[in-house]
Order: C-alpha cells, then sequence, then structure tokens
C-alpha cells in the first residue's frame, strides 16, 4: 500500500517536473536574460531522485502539450460570450459584476467549496498551505502563524472577506484562522497588486473569501463534528488532538435571507510535558458565532454580517522544581465585526456600497502559580499584563455605467479610520484615509478588453503615495486560448503600529516613525490561459503566467540616524521578486486532476552590499510542485482525494561581517519538504456524509534551517517547527435543504 | 433572532472563562538555604537593577550595595592600583597632563573618553579595567608618588543609569594610602581625599558626590556577587558591551569554582542532591572572576521562543577561602521561571 502511494507520489512530481521543464525549453525567449534559471534549474532536476523516473513519464504530457498547441489553428466553435458553459468557475474579485474565469482580466486562482470539504479543513491554513506560492511561518511563543506569497510575508497581502479587510493587530496575518471555515464557498486568489480598488496592503496578492448564499425559499440546516488527532497525541471529546463542531441554519424567503452559524474550534495543544504543561504547539479555543440577514427586491439588496470571535491561547510554562513555581500567559483575542452592504441596479448602471466597523481587543494576562501554597498571582512584568484596542471602519461606493457595449466604466471612493491603543504603541493614535479610484473596461474589438485604472489617496498622518496606475489587458485568440498582461502599481500605508510604536527596556529602544513613506510596488504579469470544456463536467485547463515583481521602501528597524541609541522605523530596503507558474487542470468523469509547478525568485538580499555583488547571484530561487488527483466511485459515489506539495531546497543571503571587518555572504538554507493529504468522502443516509483521512503523510515536525558563513567550516542549526506530524481526522457531517429534499 | 445571538455569545464568553486550575504537585522541602536577591533599589525594571548583591555563603548574608553609589575602588594589596566602575560600565581616558587645574573640558576634543554601547568597537577595550580583573591590567596606569596622569572619568550609563557629567581626577601614592584630587571637568574646584590602605577589604571606594564609602563587605565575608557589569561580547570579534545579571566571585580572595552541567534537567536535579564532600577532591577548581559569569542564565528578545530564566541543567561548586565547599544552584531569575527580574533565587549547601 504505502509503495503503491509512493509511485504515485513519485508520479505527480515527475509529471509536474517534465511540465514545468519542457515549459522552460519554450520560454527560453522570455527569460534571455536570466539564463541562470535555466541553468539553476536543470542542474537541480539532475541532481535529484527525479532522475529515477524520467525517462518513460513525459510520454504523458506529450499528449497535454499536442492538444495545447493544436488548439491555437482549431477553429472558433462558440461565441465566447455566450454564456453556456454554466460549470466555469466564476470570480467576483475586482470584477463590474459575477463573471467566468475567462472573462476575468485579472489572473485569479480559485479554490472552491469542493476543495475545501475534501481537505476537510478545519481553517483556512489547512487549504491553503497545498497551494503554489503560499506558505505558513508559525510563532510558537503566541501560538499564531503568517502567510507568505510569492516571496512576501502577510503585511503585504490583502485578506477580505465578500471584499471587506480582515484586521490584523500586527503584521502577522492571524486573522486567515480566525474564520469560521465552513460558511466560505469559494476563496479567490489574486496574483500581484489590486491596489485601485483595495488600497493598501494588496502588494503581493489579494485573498478574497467568498461566503455561501443560500437557495431561494428553503430551510437550511447544516452541522459537523469533526475530531482530529495532534500528530500521536488524541484523546476523544475535549482533551488531546483537535475537536471543531459547528453549525449553521438559515432561511431564505423571497425578499429576505437569515442565517446564524456557530463554530467551535478546540486544539488541546502538543507536545506538553507529563503535567500537560510547556506545549510546543499552545493550546487554542475558538468561537466564533455569526449572524446575516439580507433584505432583497427586484433591483436593489441590503446585506447585513456580523460575527464575533473569541479566542483564547494558553502558553504554560514548565514547573521550575527550584522554586516549585511557574507561569501560565493568556492571550485572548475579541473581536466584533459587522458589515452591511448594498447594492442597487440600474438598466445601464450599478450602485453598490460597503460599510463595516471592526472592534479589536487583545488582552495579555501572565499568571505566576506558586505550588507551595497553591496561589496565583499577576506577573509584575512590563508586558505581562497588556490590554490592547484596535478600531477600524470602512466605507467603500462604487458606481458602474455602461456607456455603451463597448466601454463601462466604474468609480468608487473609500473611506478608513483606524485607531490603536496598547502596548508598544505610543499614546491612542488614529488615522484617517480618504481615496478616490476609477476603471474603465474598453472592448475595441470582441477579442480584447482594456482595464485602466487609477487611485488617488489622502492620509491624515503621512505623505500618502501620488497617483497609483493600473493597466491590465486580456485578449482571446479564440474561445479556448486567451493571455493576460497587466502593470500594475500598489502600496502598503505605514501602519499605525510603525508609526507610533514604543518600546524602550534597558537593551532595546525603538520608536515609531510619523515621517514614513508608503511602501510601494512595481508588478508586471503575464499569462496564458487555455480552457476546453467537454461533456458533463469534463474539461481541461492550462494556465502558464510569469511574472516580476520591485518593492520599494520597505519599512523595517534602523538605527536612527540622528540618535545613534534609538532604533527606528524607516523606510529602508528594497525587494524583488520574479517567477514563472503552471498550473493544470483536468477532469473526465470521475477523475480529477491537478498539478502545478512554480519557480520562485527572490532578491538576495547579499547583493544589496556593494562588496559582496559580484560574490553572490541576484536571485535566489526555489521550486514547487504540486499534485492534486481525487476519484469518485460512480456507484457507491465514494470519493478519495490525494493532495501533495513539494517545497524546494530555499537558500537565502545575508551580509555580515567577520573578525577582520570584512563583508561576507552568510548562506541560510532551509531543506526542502514534502507534505500530502489525504482523504476518503462518503456520503452516508439523509444528508449525512462521513469524512476521514490522514494530514502530514511524511510526518514532517521541523524543517532544517542552517546557516553557514561561505568558506567557513562550523554552521548552525536551527530548525523551523513545521507541524506536529502525521495526524488523523474524522468529519460528520450533516445538511438539510428543504428545498432539494 | 437577537435573543439566540445574545445567547450564543453569552455562551461563548462562559466557555473562554474556564477557572484557573492548579496542578496538584508534590512539594519536597529544600535542602540548604536559599536567597533571594534585592537587586531592585528603587521600582525599576528588573532588567536594570540599581544594586549589585553580595553574597557571604556561610552566614547566609546576603547585601545589596547601589551600583552607581561609588566611582572609585582602591586596591588594599600590595600594588597601588585604581579600578573604575565596572558596574555601572564607567569608562576613562588618561591624559597627558598632571596638572589637575589644568584639565579641561578642552582635553576631551578629539579624543574618545566614552564609547557608544550599542556599537562597541575592539579598540573600545583601551577605555576600561581588562574584563579578567587582572589588577595590573587597569586603565589607570599604577600609582606612584609623583608624576601621576590626570583622568578624565565617564561615570558610566550601564544598566540604567542616569548620565552624569565627566570629571576630572588624579591619584597619587602616599606610603599606604592614596591621594585623591577630583573635581567636575566643566568647573574649577578641585576636592581632596585620602584612602587610607585596610587589608580587611579588597578595595577601599570613593565616591565623587559623597567622598568615601563602604561598598564590599570584608573580603573574607562575601563569596560571590550578582551584578551588572562591563564584560565583554562576541560581535564577530569580543568587543567590550554591558551585561545585566552577571555573577562574579571574588577571585581577589581565591574564591574557586567548578561548573556542573548535565544532560537533563531531572539528571541536574539529582546530582546536586547526590553531590557530597566526598565528590570534591576529584574536581579541578579554577580562581576565575568569570568562572560563573552568565553560564547560570539565559535571556530572551522580543519575538523569540527562548524562554528567560536560570539554566536548569547546571549547578556549581564553589570553594571559599576558608577550604569550606559548597553546591549552589540557581533557582530562578525572571518571570518566564516563576521568579522576578532583578531578584533572582539562590540556592546553596555546606558539603559536610
Amino acid at each position: 500500500m504505502s509503495f503503491l502511494f509512493f509511485i504515485l507520489v513519485a508520479f505527480f512530481i515527475e509529471l509536474s517536473y517534465s511540465i514545468a521543464k519542457a515549459l522552460i525549453n519554450k520560454t527560453k525567449l522570455l527569460l534571455l536574460q536570466q539564463t541562470k534559471i535555466g541553468k539553476q534549474y536543470m542542474s537541480s532536476l539532475h541532481s535529484s531522485y527525479f532522475n529515477f523516473f524520467l525517462k518513460p513519464l513525459p510520454l504523458a504530457l506529450v499528449g497535454l502539450f499536442i492538444s495545447f498547441h493544436t488548439y491555437s489553428q482549431q477553429q472558433e466553435k462558440d461565441s465566447i460570450f455566450s454564456n453556456s458553459e454554466t460549470l466555469e468557475e466564476v470570480v467576483v474579485t475586482g470584477q463590474y459584476q459575477a463573471q467566468s474565469l475567462r472573462q476575468s482580466v485579472y489572473q485569479i486562482k480559485v479554490i472552491d467549496e469542493k476543495k475545501i470539504e475534501y481537505k476537510a479543513a478545519t481553517n483556512l491554513q489547512q487549504v491553503l498551505n497545498g497551494e503554489l506560492g503560499i506558505s505558513f511561518s508559525n510563532d510558537m511563543a503566541v501560538g499564531a502563524s503568517n502567510i507568505s506569497y510569492l516571496g512576501m510575508g502577510g503585511r503585504n497581502i490583502k485578506i477580505l472577506v465578500n471584499g471587506v479587510p480582515l484586521l490584523d493587530r500586527g503584521d502577522m496575518r492571524e486573522s486567515l484562522n480566525q474564520i469560521d471555515i465552513s460558511q466560505i464557498k469559494r476563496i479567490e486568489i489574486v496574483q500581484g497588486p489590486m491596489a485601485i480598488i483595495y488600497g493598501s496592503d494588496a502588494l503581493s496578492g489579494v485573498i478574497n473569501i467568498v461566503t455561501k448564499e443560500l437557495e431561494q425559499d428553503a430551510w437550511y440546516l447544516q452541522a459537523s463534528v469533526q475530531e482530529e488527532s495532534a500528530g500521536k497525541e488524541y484523546f476523544p471529546g475535549t482533551k488531546k488532538g483537535l475537536h471543531v463542531q459547528q453549525i449553521n441554519a438559515g432561511y431564505n424567503e423571497k425578499s429576505w435571507q437569515a442565517k446564524i452559524g456557530m463554530m467551535h474550534y478546540d486544539f488541546y495543544g502538543y507536545g506538553a510535558d507529563s503535567l500537560d504543561r510547556d506545549h510546543i504547539w499552545k493550546p487554542k479555543t475558538q468561537w466564533i458565532p455569526s449572524l446575516e440577514l439580507s433584505w432583497r427586491k427586484s433591483d436593489y439588496k441590503l446585506h447585513y454580517h456580523t460575527d464575533y470571535l473569541q479566542e483564547s491561547i494558553a502558553s504554560k510554562s514548565k514547573i521550575n522544581w527550584g522554586n516549585y513555581k511557574a507561569t501560565n500567559q493568556y492571550f485572548y483575542t475579541d473581536r466584533w465585526s459587522h458589515s452591511l452592504q448594498y447594492n442597487q441596479r440600474g438598466i445601464n448602471s450599478k450602485w453598490d456600497a460597503m460599510a463595516s466597523f471592526v472592534d479589536y481587543k487583545r488582552q495579555t494576562r501572565t499568571n505566576i502559580i506558586d505550588y507551595t501554597n497553591k496561589t496565583s498571582s499577576l506577573s509584575t512584568r512590563p508586558g505581562d499584563q497588556d490590554f490592547s484596542v484596535f478600531k477600524s471602519a470602512i466605507f467603500r461606493a462604487n458606481y458602474f455605467y455602461e456607456w455603451n457595449p463597448k466601454l463601462s466604466t466604474q468609480v468608487g471612493t473609500e473611506y478608513n479610520y483606524d485607531q490603536a491603543d496598547g502596548d508598544r504603541i505610543l499614546g491612542s493614535p488614529d488615522i484617517h484615509n480618504i481615496a478616490l479610484y476609477g476603471t474603465a473596461e474598453y472592448k475595441p474589438i470582441q477579442k480584447l478588453k482594456i482595464k485602466p485604472g487609477i487611485r488617488w489617496a489622502y492620509n491624515s498622518v503621512y505623505p500618502a503615495p501620488p497617483l497609483i496606475p493600473s493597466l491590465n489587458v486580456l485578449y482571446h485568440f479564440n474561445d479556448d486560448l486567451s493571455v493576460r498582461a497587466a502593470y500594475t502599481r500598489g502600496f502598503r500605508a505605514p501602519a499605525l503600529r510603525e508609526l507610533y510604536f514604543n518600546f524602550q527596556d534597558v537593551n532595546h529602544n525603538i520608536v515609531g516613525n510619523t515621517n514614513l513613506k508608503a511602501e510601494f510596488s512595481n508588478s508586471l504579469t503575464a499569462s496564458v490561459l487555455f480552457t476546453k470544456f467537454g461533456e458533463n463536467e469534463d474539461m481541461y485547463i492550462t494556465e502558464l503566467g510569469v511574472f516580476y515583481n520591485e518593492y520599494h521602501n520597505l519599512i523595517d528597524y534602523a538605527l536612527n540616524p540622528n540618535n545613534p541609541n534609538e532604533y527606528i522605523m524607516l523606510n529602508v530596503a528594497d525587494y524583488s521578486t520574479m517567477g514563472l507558474q503552471l498550473e493544470q487542470k483536468y477532469q473526465y468523469g470521475p477523475l480529477g486532476l491537478k498539478i502545478g509547478a512554480i519557480l520562485l525568485g527572490q532578491y538576495n538580499l547579499a547583493a544589496a552590499t556593494p562588496e559582496l555583488r559580484d560574490s553572490v547571484s541576484k536571485y535566489n530561487w526555489t521550486t514547487e510542485a504540486s499534485a492534486e488527483i481525487n476519484y469518485t466511485f460512480p456507484q457507491t459515489k465514494t470519493n478519495l482525494n490525494l493532495f501533495y506539495k513539494f517545497s524546494g531546497r530555499q537558500n537565502s543571503f545575508s551580509a555580515n561581517t567577520d573578525a577582520n571587518n570584512n563583508w561576507v555572504a552568510v548562506q541560510n538554507t532551509r531543506d526542502p519538504y514534502h507534505n500530502a493529504d489525504f482523504s476518503v468522502i462518503q456520503p452516508l443516509f439523509s444528508g449525512c456524509t462521513l469524512s476521514l483521512g490522514v494530514r502530514n503523510i511524511f510526518d514532517v515536525t521541523t524543517i532544517k534551517n542552517t546557516s553557514q558563513q561561505m568558506g567557513a567550516v562550523h554552521n548552525t542549526v536551527q530548525d523551523i517547527n513545521f507541524n506536529y506530524g502525521r495526524s488523523y481526522f474524522l468529519k460528520l457531517n450533516y445538511s438539510f435543504n428543504s428545498k432539494t429534499k | 433572532m437577537k435573543k439566540i445571538v445574545t445567547g450564543l455569545f453569552m455562551l461563548s464568553l462562559f466557555a473562554a472563562c474556564k477557572k484557573e486550575t492548579i496542578e496538584d504537585v508534590t512539594v519536597k522541602p529544600s535542602e540548604g538555604s536559599k536567597i533571594q536577591l534585592e537587586g531592585i533599589k528603587d521600582g525599576e525594571a528588573g532588567s536594570a537593577a540599581g544594586n549589585a548583591v553580595f553574597v557571604d555563603f556561610s552566614t547566609d548574608k546576603a547585601t545589596p550595595v547601589a551600583r552607581a553609589s561609588w566611582d572609585l575602588a582602591f586596591y588594599n594589596g600590595n600594588e597601588a592600583r585604581v579600578f573604575i566602575n565596572n558596574m555601572t560600565g564607567a569608562t576613562a581616558y588618561v591624559t597627558d597632563k598632571t596638572d589637575i587645574n589644568a584639565v579641561s573640558i578642552a582635553d576631551t576634543v578629539g579624543v574618545k573618553v566614552s564609547f557608544d554601547h550599542t556599537d562597541p568597537q575592539v579598540t573600545d577595550f583601551n577605555l576600561i579595567d581588562a574584563v579578567n580583573g587582572d589588577i595590573t591590567k587597569t586603565v589607570i596606569p599604577e600609582v606612584k608618588a609623583t608624576d601621576n596622569k590626570v583622568i578624565i572619568i565617564d561615570r558610566g550609563t550601564g544598566g540604567g543609569t542616569p548620565a552624569r557629567d565627566l570629571v576630572k581626577v588624579k591619584v597619587s601614592k602616599d606610603g599606604d594610602s592614596y591621594k585623591v584630587e577630583y573635581g567636575a571637568l566643566n568647573g574649577t574646584s578641585v576636592q581632596t581625599a585620602t584612602i587610607i590602605k585596610n587589608a580587611d577589604y579588597n578595595f577601599q571606594y570613593l565616591s565623587f558626590d559623597n567622598g568615601s564609602v563602604n561598598v564590599e563587605p570584608k573580603k573574607a565575608e562575601w563569596d560571590i556577587v550578582w551584578t551588572t557589569s562591563m564584560y565583554e561580547f562576541n560581535m564577530g570579534v569580543l568587543v567590550p558591551y554591558i551585561f545585566s545579571d552577571l555573577i562574579i566571585t571574588n577571585y581577589l580572595n581565591n574564591v574557586q569554582v567548578v561548573e556542573k552541567t548535565y544532560a537533563t534537567e531531572a539528571e541536574a536535579s539529582q546530582a546536586y542532591t547526590d553531590y557530597a564532600l566526598s565528590n570534591t577532591s576529584s574536581e579541578s577548581f579554577v580562581n576565575d572572576r568569570w568562572a560563573i559569569g552568565k553560564g547560570w542564565r539565559q535571556t530572551t528578545m522580543p519575538g523569540s521562543t527562548t524562554k528567560a530564566g536560570t539554566i536548569k541543567t547546571k549547578f556549581y561548586v564553589v570553594k571559599d577561602a576558608n577550604g569550606n565547599y559548597y553546591k549552589l544552584k540557581f533557582i530562578s531569575f525572571s518571570e518566564d521561571d516563576g521568579g522576578q527580574r532583578g531578584r533572582p533565587e539562590i540556592q546553596y549547601a555546606l558539603l559536610k
């Protein structure tokens, strides 16, 4: 069994590698200046064990590629504007109205409800970590994790729920794991900045989470219970392991809809000592109740959504047997968000407006437990007891007008208010931001769509960036083949925590800087999309994309030039990334297949030091490959899924000085690793579904990370905590819908 | 509908406010003595504790002394040597003048009197006494009867010490006494003091504010001192650096130490319990000012997963000047190991 599995996995690695390899040959022209990429790539192929499988398998893709090449010569059959294909993935992010992926000028990756179900994911991290270019880093001290997309950390990624931004207290996008996942219909990942419409933070990309809507005139009830082990640790119910329960109920009548939901996430922690203390992975509990109300008439819709999050993370130190004392530290998060959306449709026009308000509180409480007399007292250390409050309000309104079939425009305005208060923030600063923006979609000919956009912003604290432009172009060769190209500028406004940072103790003196400028990026992307839809749900999709992003004025700590005893936030760094990615999706009857690979180049920071420029390469290259396969037995409806992702070795360099005060490059290498999940979904009776599966099949817990000064003998190894190991889950889902009944 | 939502909120509130449970743990009576060192002088942050605490194992005495309460330490041994204050990170610059009245702020132009603690250089070792405490390698040259140079002293800002004005000072030897002239560098008045050697102590002390002061207990009445001190740090090369929570042994009075390290906490704990006088015969004790140093604790950075605390896989054996042996372990160092920064707890027992 395990041998079979290995063969299967190896097959997919090989498949995606070969495709990438074939494509590199095809796109040599594109990469003429970066011949290093090709070389490095080839050498990495030869050195690996994949050689073993190299010869027989490329045959499989020859077929795929033949189809790819012949289609461009085929006759156009259906008009691209007929809505004959209802099976196509529909996207909304940045669109004037919901439309098919093929019609979108943006390069969007869609993760649908099915995939979330197949993965039996309990949080978004479990869904997104299988995507190419996405990885997560874990902050073990506070039990939180942060996303990185195409080499950029969470603060440069905008996370939206139905177009409404999620609030985070710091650089980490903890909010991604503070969502009731059962309500998600679709996740749309847009590559490249979408600053025109969504404003700040969308430098590297936008992740828009679209929630489910109910069917007309129907009662709806859905509930699930999921039990999951944490590595080898599990006990049913509420002890060791992960326990998730959720329930959603709704009613949809002609003009109104109501929905309530609740999710309970209970992670017992992992790796504790015999007294259930000193966890490697901190215990975490979440309660997320939500309520949705909407009112709809033929030409307008009003929608109110509110959800509440209560999260508690516990960090219990091991007992000090010398004084019989220990610390219990708790991080409590209370977040209450509201959003109100209004849409109105005219004959050639459309209004939509959105207002949201988020009240976010985070409390840190630290107790010192004295076991000699069984008492607990508050720790008096600065920062050990803290209460931080963040408030954010957003108003956004768009007006869309279709002048004629060739030209449509949209103008909009956005107002943002942010306020923060708490540890490491000076005073209770607030900030206002006003923006005006407009986009136009022009179709000079049926096959061509040109979408320019521009945004102007004013900020009450820092000098907002001047005009932000963008230009997206889409060209359809025929029904199946299209190309997209875009130039977009993105920006990230300095956050309150950067403008008003304040941290002083005997060893540290770090302050914010109200003279910070916004970070900004220039992004160039191009992609070719080929789609072919067959009988029933059969389809074939290939997308090949290239991208180049440069980032400027990145904010970091640096010595204050006017006060050498003080660190200050400054616009110090420049950075860039480039890459190539390929994804293929194939659905044939009961069999679904998806393979992909990405080659990502990240700017080598050591190359920023003039003395080292000649001795290090300008970019560090990494590869990732992924494969997904699912099969549904037509008779029993049993569904089998395998998800696999390979993350290649990642090198990075930093500049340092040696004993003789000479500049040297220090190489940091993160080892490659494999991640795979497997699941079986079995529909039972009357709306019940049973899912069971295994996560992290390769049992990866830590990933080796080595730092070595070039030419030096000694190196330092620091492992990265990746996961708690191979885990098993079982989920029982019940859903009832009065309409389909 | 509202009721349901309110109900759900209430439910979630109750769920999160679980009462803290305190596990049942068997508390064993501790052997030997336990002392909490009172490093906090006046409510300051524990990492900038204002006191140094001298400990005498034989009398169970811990003596806190304000680190900034003195400026010069006059050696009571045969050599005529003067230390500057390592506990505040004081620095000294030796002028080429011998007339104290002729030295003014003008003498600091173009020379380095102090250094930037955030960016220390190798050459900054020239501004401080030898880190290893070698009495013959002080920044102030050996004191003679005549022709002594005037010294400019930065009294140090280390460990949260408030900055003070530069001082000029000249020390001369007068038989078994030191004759001291000192005054503000930007002032015109010069004070004098006479320091008489006293062999009961390692040093006699002088404060530029209060004249002659008591700092160290008698040399036979202390074994180790816990303090912030000038030390060294490897930033690619060794540079001078201020550290808090250092342990300095009474090396001038021949207090000797051996460090015992084990693989696990449990092993260390057992070994400490089992350690007896008979074990000391096979140890090689060292007389080194930094035999304990910073090796007994670890600190943490914001965002780091390492917890600040004592290193519980270690303990020490200390031999005092009278030939008594003590086993010594550090119990707590910060809130992360159930203690309080600035008030470390130690435990020790006389080996019999």
